[in-house]
């Protein structure tokens, strides 16, 4: 029992650890500014460019809980529903989801080196040189 | 074979231009249907379903080759591995997609290459099971036109208005088919080649809890083989006390092409676990008299429970009065003996013969079924529909009017 009511402690120490993670929606140097409001229409494929530049969003892989918080936070989903989304859109020929990577750190590299990326990350992650922030929550 | 070749070779050289522009990113994706159906009748519905039971109605597995080359550019290739659609037996591999994409700003997309335009609310995904939750979509509708994917163009253009947006569909291309008639008393299963070349409009209104649509298409119908359509069956009287003489239907005329003019209209309301959708479907035909004039029209209720998504849908298709008419006059209206003599020679069954190839329908079907959802990407649907044929239907094979069958199906459905 005791043991039970430990795992449930530190249960409960992680979890709110991780929903209360600071999202940072992080772009390329060279991305123009964003409203929220474009950042959602970009990652359900809405918006491609902005002011003449090319957008490429990017998200990290399914089951990741840095993407489900960036999904709730930013786009008022949950990521059973994005993907429901994206897998209708993408068979009624409508473009293709954001490119997925398997860690921050590769993202983060495809961000910074290439003009146009948005992505994001937590704020845990320190080295953000050669990338603008767009947004931060909470 | 030969045709899958030449369309493979066809993308890849379509693949191969766009090329040149930028180094692609390359994704494969899929989806797919392991469905059984059967039926307590012996007579076929849907080509496939009858009391034995099938595999080859619902089943099918779609491969997805994505090439995007920037955000404005990309390309993508579908092949589905299917029952085929030009015969009954056997199964066929066959490209549905070949296009590529440009969308020059965020609010147009062209599309170039095979393609298959927004007819319907779920025309473009018809395939993907796991994208809605009837077992089967209503084939009293979606069975407008016996194909959607043309080799052509397509153009969308959206507007964003507060809360909502409007896109405009347009669309214009070409395909051969090979037509499949009624096959109701007499064992010789006939296709019939077709070239239909199609355009269309559509305009759609969404927001976040309801989807307006509605489209007008347009089709031309041209005889690819020897046989010409006819204009019209009609009556000679031969002239001559019954039952020497009477009645003699005939087809008359020419017609080396065939108009079929095609209204939509659709709705899909989603009010919190509530969703409401309807669909209607118009056939106009003015150029012969034999089909396929028709208005259909399906309304579905659904719920979501958890996981689960029970529903029931109610579906009706009904040929044009003066198809019914036709059909009613050919099979009740006996050969005139100087007929079946010389110089004629034609069998005792030659109006039903004749009445057999009059594409006409009257039926209407209640399905009750449920889904449930795994994932976003994986779904369980079972489901049971009673069908009632009134006069006829061509969607059923078999002598078979003023009929109740039921249909049992399960199905999985999964994308990856």
């Amino acid at each position: 029992m005791r043991a039970l009511v430990a795992l449930l402690i530190a249960l409960g120490a992680i979890v709110p650890a991780v929903t209360a993670a600071s999202v940072l929606v992080i772009a390329n140097l060279d991305t123009p500014p964003l409203d929220e409001d474009t950042l959602q229409k970009v990652y359900l494929g809405k918006v491609v460019e902005v002011d003449g530049h090319p957008i490429i969003p990017v998200n990290l892989a399914k089951g990741n809980v840095l993407r489900n918080a960036f999904m709730q936070q930013y786009l008022a989903r949950d990521d059973e529903k994005f993907v429901a989304y994206w897998t209708v859109r993408r068979y009624i020929g409508q473009g293709t989801p954001p490119r997925e990577f398997r860690t921050i750190e590769e993202q983060l590299e495809f961000v910074r080196a290439t003009p146009g990326a948005v992505g994001y990350v937590d704020d845990s992650v320190g080295i953000r040189q050669g990338l603008r922030t767009l947004f931060r929550k909470p | 074979m030969k045709s899958l070749v030449a369309q493979s070779l066809l993308c890849a050289a379509l693949l191969a231009s766009i090329h040149a522009i930028a180094a692609p990113e390359f994704a494969i994706t899929g989806y797919g249907t392991l469905g059984y159906a059967r039926s307590d009748e012996d007579f076929r519905y849907l080509r496939y379903i009858d009391r034995d039971g099938t595999l080859k109605a619902d089943s099918l597995l779609g491969l997805q080759l994505e090439a995007r080359f920037d955000p404005k550019w990309s390309a993508t290739v579908q092949v589905v591995a299917s029952a085929p659609r030009t015969r009954d037996s056997g199964y066929e591999a066959a490209i549905r997609w070949a296009f590529v994409g440009f969308r020059p700003e965020n609010d147009w997309l062209l599309r170039f290459g095979r393609l298959r335009p927004p007819v319907l609310i779920n025309t473009q995904n018809a395939e993907v099971g796991v994208t809605y939750d009837q077992a089967r979509l209503p084939a009293e509708v979606y069975t407008l036109s016996p194909v959607y994917d043309v080799d052509g163009a397509a153009f969308t253009k959206t507007w964003t208005t507060a809360g909502a947006e409007i896109a405009l569909d347009g669309y214009w291309g070409t395909t051969k088919i090979n037509y499949r008639l009624p096959f109701q008393r007499f064992v010789d299963q006939q296709y019939f080649p077709e070239k239909i070349d199609l355009a269309g409009l559509v305009l759609s209104r969404s927001s976040e809890t309801l989807l307006l649509r509605a489209g007008i298409h347009r089709a031309t119908l041209m005889a690819r083989g020897d046989v010409p359509f006819s204009q019209a069956i009609e009556p000679v009287s031969i002239p001559a006390p019954p039952p020497f003489g009477g009645d003699l239907y005939v087809r008359s005329g020419v017609a080396d092409r065939i108009h079929v003019t095609v209204l939509t209209f659709g709705a899909d309301w989603r009010l919190q676990d509530w969703r409401i959708t309807g669909e209607y479907g118009q056939r106009i035909v003015n150029d012969v008299n034999y089909g396929v004039d028709s208005r259909s029209a399906y309304l579905t209720a659904a719920r979501s429970v958890g996981k689960w998504t029970p529903y029931v849908t109610y579906a009706r298709l009904l040929s044009g009065n003066e198809v019914r008419a036709l059909y009613r006059a050919l099979n009740g209206t006996p050969v005139p003996l100087a007929a079946l003599g010389p110089p004629l020679f034609l069998p005792a069954s030659y109006h039903s013969i004749l009445a057999d190839h009059v594409i006409a329908y009257d039926q209407h079907s209640t399905m009750l079924g449920a889904s449930y959802s795994f994932s976003a990407t994986s779904k369980v649907k079972i489901e049971w529909m009673r069908t009632r044929v009134g006069l006829v239907s061509a969607l059923v094979d078999g002598d078979v009017h003023d009929k109740s069958f039921n249909v049992y199906s399960v199905s999985y459905s999964f994308a990856f």
